[in-house]
């Protein structure tokens, strides 16, 4: 069955590269929607069910910290949300995940690297 | 006047960031990364990808190269052709992607180091003049030259001065 996989990077070119990394990682059961911002993405999580959410951090109108605030106050069980992102700091890190992200992503990334993090979340 | 460069270790960072970055996600190799104080804070190269920060200083990271360069960049990026590229805004999505990799690469050194920093979303310029407030005493502008077989790249690091 499909896993349903939103990903939320304020690059079409990130997003594109993040939907081939996980075919390239040997996961062929996504389906893919995509958001430009953590805006468009409250958009998509309130009209759609998600398996699994790839959220950058660094974008405009709502960060990707703002978002998964959002998304775990919105859900009342929330799908799991992994960060993509080239932000590393551990304090970055831990409100992440503090505000509810289940697995943190740096950029840059090889296809190894997206099956080991993500992998898990879309068996 | 004295302007300022980035700290050996900072500098050593952007080198190895640029290699990594370049390898993983556009699979391109350098084949020589140089480093040097950045002699102009003012450009018009084809194409400008500027990212702009604040934090224990201000400044902007500035990446500089032609145009072919930066849809080569974008096309590898999404492992086509750059004449299969739509419109140019296509090129300076990827390009912009790249800016910003770069600079949260250097962010997470700066930061390691004991400083704060926040950045903003890329932005590319095409065709365009850029000019940047590090052209004073006490700014500091330091860039690494990515020579690669395809092209060159340049990735500079602004600072403004501090009064």
């Amino acid at each position: 069955m499909g896993k349903n996989v939103l990903i939320v990077d304020d690059s079409a070119t990130m997003r594109k590269i993040i939907m081939r990394g996980i075919r390239q990682a040997g996961i062929e059961n996504a389906d893919f929607k995509e958001a430009g911002d953590g805006v468009e993405g409250m958009k998509a999580v309130e009209g759609a069910k998600f398996d699994l959410i790839l959220s950058d951090v660094n974008m405009p109108n709502m960060n990707g910290l703002d978002f998964v605030k959002a998304v775990s106050a919105k859900l009342g069980t929330p799908p799991p949300i992994v960060m993509i992102t080239t932000e590393g700091s551990e304090e970055v890190v831990k409100e992440a995940m503090s505000r509810g992200a289940k697995g943190y992503l740096k950029k840059p990334f090889t296809p190894e690297k997206i099956q080991e993090i993500i992998g898990p979340f879309l068996k | 006047m004295t302007i300022q460069t980035l700290e050996p270790h900072l500098i050593d960072s952007l080198r190895q960031s640029a290699r990594e970055i370049l390898e993983t996600m556009v699979f391109l190799t350098p084949t020589a990364i140089d480093a040097a104080v950045d002699e102009h804070s003012t450009f018009d190269d084809e194409v400008i990808g500027l990212l702009g920060f604040t934090g224990t200083r201000s400044g902007t990271f500035v990446v500089r190269t032609k145009e072919d360069m930066a849809k080569t960049v974008a096309a590898k990026m999404l492992m086509m052709e750059s004449s299969e590229l739509g419109s140019f805004a296509e090129a300076a999505d990827g390009f912009g992607e790249l800016v910003n990799m770069l600079a949260g690469n250097f962010k997470n050194a700066w930061v390691a180091a004991g400083n704060q920093m926040e950045l903003s979303v890329p932005n590319v310029i095409h065709n365009g003049e850029v000019s940047l407030k590090s052209n004073d005493a006490g700014a500091l502008r330091s860039r690494v030259r990515v020579a690669l077989d395809c092209g060159q790249i340049d990735i500079g690091v602004h600072f403004e001065p501090q009064y």
